[in-house]
């Protein structure tokens, strides 16, 4: 027993900036032709005055919806995020407020694998029976951490938030979660500040900070390796797959990956372009899209793999029920 | 080994006619950071080394010594 995917649902921010508007409006020394050759991004939806929770609850009620569920039957709501609104309560509490849930309701930080590290977790509780269904939200706003005064890292970011309604089923063949201990590589200073009289000289919040060469050569390692591992254990060769949803973080490492794994780039989808980097939320988000463009059938088997600040990893492989 | 990045550079570049020396710098290839990393795991598969990318590596110089470091490791 694992779990099946029963309906996805996406909440994005209003306004969607362009690269033409980060030099027009947001006045950054750059150029479309700069950061589309060297990201493939073009454009990304930032939040002006939505909170994340706003962003996640009309993506829990979207997914709600499809299932034709509500709240009272869910009986887990797991929440990926950095970041939300409030340090405590959790985003999942608030997300469990506004759809009616009284059921368990946690976030869980697994930066950019985050999703995988939800459904690692849902898998689990699903084949333990202490649920049935469970509703996962992944909700970033990277727009807060990035340094809009540095034109090299704050166009790679977007905000959004992406949820699935999972249930008992079949789907997963392989789930793996790991990680690479290594703390500097991607960073966020959270603010250990604060106003205790006592506690002098702690750093206060501070911009996301990547170290781009490593995070590319780390990306790409994980991906080729865990494809290797994670066909082996499930008896499947590249070509038995059918879609490699990757998280979206530069175009340029899912082409490098696509050129040394040999496989068709069609089996690799991506929406980078309108999206930006958005963490955790973009394998989901991903998959949502497709399912909207029909492009998500059922026998389908499918690659997830999601890489990050830790350094964290996730792969799954599921087939489409 | 020279001739070795040289190739790699010829290919990952499609000028047969490329030619580089240890003072050549990947900017004058017009090769920005990512290049960089993609021609450094292209000569890691090609020599069967693991090389620490530490934003050091800014020439064919700098490559050839890394590859070094490397073979002893």
């Amino acid at each position: 027993m694992s779990l099946k995917v029963l309906s996805t649902g996406v909440g994005l921010p209003q306004r969607f900036i362009t690269n033409d508007d980060l030099v027009e409006v947001m006045g950054l020394d750059t150029s479309d032709e700069w950061i589309y050759s060297r990201t493939g991004i073009k454009g990304r939806y930032v939040c002006q005055e939505e909170t994340l929770a706003e962003l996640s609850i009309t993506a829990a009620r979207q997914a709600l919806d499809e299932a034709e569920l509500t709240g009272a039957d869910i009986d887990y709501i797991l929440c990926s995020t950095i970041a939300a609104d409030t340090k405590s309560p959790s985003l999942a509490c608030t997300v469990a407020e506004a759809i009616d849930a009284s059921c368990g309701a946690v976030d869980l930080n697994g930066a950019c694998t985050g999703f995988i590290y939800d459904l690692d977790v849902a898998n689990a509780l699903i084949a333990t029976g202490r649920a049935k269904n469970i509703l996962i939200v992944a909700a970033e706003k990277m727009s807060a951490h990035a340094d809009w005064t540095d034109r090299r890292t704050c166009v790679l970011f977007g905000d959004g938030a992406a949820a699935v309604v999972v249930t008992a089923g079949n789907m997963i063949k392989y789930i793996n979660v790991a990680s690479k201990p290594d703390t500097e590589v991607i960073r966020i200073q959270a603010d250990m500040a604060g106003n205790n009289p006592i506690a002098r000289d702690m750093p206060a919040a501070g911009f996301v900070h990547m170290d781009g060469q490593k995070v590319f050569k780390y990306a790409v390692n994980i991906i080729e390796n865990e494809v290797k591992s994670a066909l082996e254990k499930t008896g499947l060769t590249p070509d038995d797959i059918d879609l490699y949803l990757l998280h979206q973080a530069n175009l340029r490492i899912i082409d490098f990956a696509i050129s040394r794994l040999k496989q068709p780039k069609d089996k690799f989808p991506t929406n980078i372009d309108h999206t930006g980097n958005t963490s955790s939320v973009s394998i989901p988000l991903l998959l949502h899209e497709l399912r909207q463009a029909g492009q998500i059938k059922a026998g389908q088997k499918m690659f997830l793999c999601a890489f990050g600040a830790g350094m964290t990893y996730g792969t799954c492989v599921w087939e489409w029920e | 080994m020279l001739n070795d990045i040289q190739d790699v550079l010829r290919e990952y570049k499609g000028d047969d006619e490329l030619t580089v020396t240890p003072e050549t710098s990947f900017a004058d290839l017009s090769l920005d950071s990512l290049d960089t990393v993609e021609l450094v795991m292209s000569i890691e598969d090609k020599f069967g080394v693991s090389i620490e990318m530490n934003g050091d590596v800014n020439t064919v110089g700098d490559l050839m010594t890394a590859i070094e470091k490397a073979k002893q490791a």
